[in-house]
């Protein structure tokens, strides 16, 4: 009976919130680098101080020119993903759904893929100038492969028994990939696309560092060449909060377009 | 030819092998308008190829198979689909408007208890609720034949023994043509007009259960039946298996399980 009784975290006293509890180290740290940065401890023209970064915020935010750039940059990236995300979706349909596919499209993308194709970046440029088309081309490219590597893994992973069940309830085969192959596939191709967003995001960075005039990569070139370290890592902060959101747009997707799973998965 | 069809399913000297093994060989198989024919064998006997047959799914037997073409199964696991609510599971594959066959959807469900799950998703039920809607997702169509592969096997006992009395019920208020396959004598011997024994790809025996219904498994004939049956599968009816307990060493194990812990303390 003595073991009947459970000990429960005791409630209320001394108990710091658990928002708390995860803040504490990073501020703590924000706040020995600004202390260092201030006495002169770290060398300005390397690192910049969490204080002089926000500042640089407030100025290039003030003028508007940090918005401009992120626009650009987000307009840039979402074109690329629309492009290359559409087409590989459609190449992973196709291979995925026929065995006719598979011969003519798989072995020549995964060919393909073995190519390094920020090392394109110099060709794009060849190819296609100065404007635009490459950096959006160039982000294509990128999210193109795990689209269509998911998509194909999803469809061919599907269950051999649904496919049957589906066979032996007369479902023509428009109902069998509507019903059944597409709904299975959905949850690898989701994983596809919150691997392009990365991909599409730091295809940018390198892609607007080259001959660029406008967006966020040109920010830092400028910056690097104004040794302005604040804007630099201000534009790097800026990056890594856009991540963040794509990555919680893509959960938002999952979670709604998944939602049957979710009382599986049990919270 | 149409004569075959109207009684439904008729095989003749049909066999089937994959490579260099031969699955089933030399089947003869009428099955009656009307009538519940179980399938009864060990595991790796044929008798799930055979049903494959029937069910249309395997196309590669040889001999001569005449399959009926309004049938529907019910497999061993449910197989809802989990992206699909119970009700739209219910009517997979029927063509129509949507309130109209969320109606039949509803009416089919009610049949096996399970209107209010109707709106829930698949993988919030339970195995024998799951099992259940396979089942209404098989009558909703109205069969002429009905196809079961060993279909609670899954199930905790206690499931099993109400669903075997609701797929009877059921069959008979339908009047459907069955074929159900299983490993599980007793569960041929409470549901079977006829018992097929298969044994190494042939039919080995063939039983006719003539007990009135509903069957009795205390019944002296329904344990003539059950002795006759397991001899024929090979297993020893002395003991344990005649009184219908459960093998005891399974019992044993899984007593020590529970006592294990208590025993520590």
């Amino acid at each position: 009976m003595s073991l009947a009784t459970t000990s429960y975290p005791a409630s209320g006293r001394r108990q710091v919130p658990r928002v708390v509890r995860r803040l504490f180290v990073p501020v703590l740290l924000l706040v020995v680098w600004q202390v260092l940065a201030s006495y002169g401890v770290i060398n300005r023209r390397f690192s910049s101080s969490p204080v002089d970064i926000v500042v640089a915020l407030w100025r290039l935010a003030v003028n508007g020119q940090l918005f401009e750039s992120l626009w650009i940059s987000l307009v840039r990236a979402l074109l690329g993903l629309v492009l290359g995300g559409s087409l590989g979706l459609l190449a992973g349909l196709a291979a995925g759904l026929s065995r006719l596919g598979e011969d003519a499209l798989d072995s020549t993308i995964q060919a393909i893929r073995t190519l390094p194709f920020l090392g394109l970046v110099p060709l794009f440029i060849l190819w296609f100038g100065l404007g635009e088309t490459p950096r959006i081309l160039l982000v294509a490219l990128g999210t193109f492969f795990p689209i269509y590597l998911n998509v194909f893994k999803g469809i061919r992973g599907v269950e051999e028994r649904l496919v049957e069940l589906g066979q032996s309830y007369g479902l023509t085969r428009w109902e069998l990939i509507r019903d059944i192959i597409l709904p299975a596939a959905l949850p690898n191709a989701l994983i596809g696309l919150r691997y392009s967003l990365g991909i599409a995001w730091l295809v940018l960075v390198i892609a607007e560092q080259i001959n660029a005039t406008s967006g966020l990569g040109w920010l830092i070139i400028k910056a690097s060449e104004l040794a302005q370290t604040s804007v630099i890592m201000m534009v790097l902060a800026v990056y890594a909060i856009i991540g963040i959101l794509a990555d919680a747009v893509v959960r938002l997707i999952e979670t709604r377009a998944l939602r049957w799973q979710r009382s599986f998965q049990g919270g | 030819m149409s004569e075959v069809l109207s009684s439904g399913v008729a095989l003749r000297n049909v066999s089937r092998t994959f490579g260099d093994r031969r699955v089933l060989s030399d089947i003869d198989l009428e099955i009656e308008e009307g009538e519940f024919l179980v399938i009864v064998g060990a595991s790796g006997c044929g008798k799930s190829t055979l049903l494959k047959i029937i069910a249309g799914l395997d196309r590669g037997a040889e001999g001569e198979v005449h399959i009926e073409e309004n049938r529907s199964i019910v497999f061993q696991d449910a197989r809802l689909l989990p992206w699909k609510l119970v009700w739209e599971n219910v009517v997979l594959g029927l063509r129509g408007d949507r309130r109209e066959l969320r109606k039949r959807a509803l009416a089919a469900l009610d049949e096996v208890n399970l209107l209010p799950r109707a709106d829930a998703w698949p993988l919030t039920l339970s195995g024998g609720e799951a099992q259940r809607v396979a089942i209404a997702r098989a009558l909703v169509r109205t069969p002429k034949l009905l196809l079961l592969d060993e279909p609670f096997a899954a199930l905790d006992a206690l499931t099993r023994l109400k669903m075997q009395q609701q797929v009877a019920a059921l069959v008979e208020q339908h009047r459907l043509t069955t074929l159900f396959v299983t490993h599980d004598v007793d569960e041929a011997i409470l549901l079977a007009d006829r018992i097929l024994l298969v044994e190494a790809g042939r039919i080995a025996r063939t039983f006719d259960v003539a007990l009135p219904r509903p069957r009795n498994r205390a019944d002296a004939r329904f344990i003539r039946l059950r002795r006759a049956l397991l001899e024929g599968l090979g297993v020893s009816e002395d003991g344990d298996i005649a009184t219908g307990e459960a093998p005891v060493p399974d019992h044993v194990s899984r007593y020590d399980r529970i006592a294990a812990p208590l025993a520590a303390e």
